[in-house]
């Protein structure tokens, strides 16, 4: 759930694993299964960046929300705001 | 000399366990990376991902982030290669007529011997050593006797598996050389 919501906080901007990290508190142990899970089931797809476009040593991955995604993360995040279990927890009002 | 190191590691105090976790991993994430991401098949993207993101992690978090990382690779990484070594097998040409069969043969070959040598070589080192540990003289003879069967066996069956192996091989490139000639 906080993956997701990490996620909708920029639903068309590409993400990369570590930042999704510290913004969702997940670590990187449990997100990644979560990520791979999101591209098998076509909710992100992903890309690289070389490091000649980035300045950076190595290649870097990107993950970016498809339409598919959105729709199921909303509906994820809408049904997860009236759930006992997450209000209050998740830092919505 | 391998007998002290691991009974040391198990009779050593939890505080040495833990200084020695924080020495590894705090001054050597790096190396500690690497060595976890062995567990991914080779070309996984897993690999170059890990190492793309671990430039970006901060000194402090390194240790914390790859001993995470170690430890889902060690998990993922393992049920992954497991699972193309099924994919692999079920795909085999058991009847041995392509080349892929006769490559195949020739890593078990490798690998049986591999194992054998590995696994028989130290511990045939260990007994002549004298076992590397303290024991009485009834446990000892026992326990050189079970060394000696297990190095024995080891290096028996892997033998055994390279020999039926490169005959299996052998038999895979007749078969590959009579088709060709057939087909000519």
């Amino acid at each position: 759930m906080r993956v997701a919501i990490a996620m909708l906080a920029d639903p068309m901007g590409r993400q990369y694993g570590y930042a999704l990290s510290q913004t969702s508190h997940v670590r990187s142990g449990v997100l990644y299964p979560i990520l791979d899970r999101m591209l098998e089931d076509g909710w992100v797809t992903d890309e690289w960046e070389m490091p000649e476009e980035s300045g950076a040593k190595r290649p870097r991955r990107y993950y970016t929300l498809t339409d598919l995604g959105r729709r199921e993360l909303g509906a994820v995040a809408a049904s997860a705001k009236t759930d006992p279990r997450f209000v209050g927890r998740l830092g919505w009002a | 000399m391998m007998n002290e190191l691991i009974n040391e590691a198990f009779t050593a105090p939890i505080w040495t366990k833990a200084f020695a976790a924080v020495v590894i991993f705090g001054l050597a994430p790096y190396p500690v990376l690497r060595l976890s991401l062995l567990f991914w098949p080779k070309g996984h993207d897993r690999h170059e991902e890990y190492l793309g993101e671990f430039e970006h992690v901060s000194y402090a978090k390194r240790p914390i982030w790859v001993a995470d990382v170690a430890a889902r690779s060690v998990i993922d990484g393992t049920t992954i290669r497991a699972r193309a070594i099924k994919t692999r097998m079920s795909e085999f040409n058991w009847h041995g007529s392509t080349r892929s069969s006769s490559r195949t043969a020739r890593t078990v070959a490798i690998g049986a011997a591999a194992v054998g040598v590995s696994v028989g070589l130290p511990a045939l080192a260990i007994d002549r050593s004298g076992g590397g540990t303290v024991q009485t003289s009834e446990s000892g003879s026992g326990g050189d006797i079970i060394l000696l069967v297990v190095a024995g066996a080891a290096i028996g069956v892997s033998l055994l598996l390279a020999i039926a192996s490169v005959a299996w091989s052998a038999r895979a490139r007749r078969a590959r050389r009579a088709a060709t000639r057939t087909d000519a």
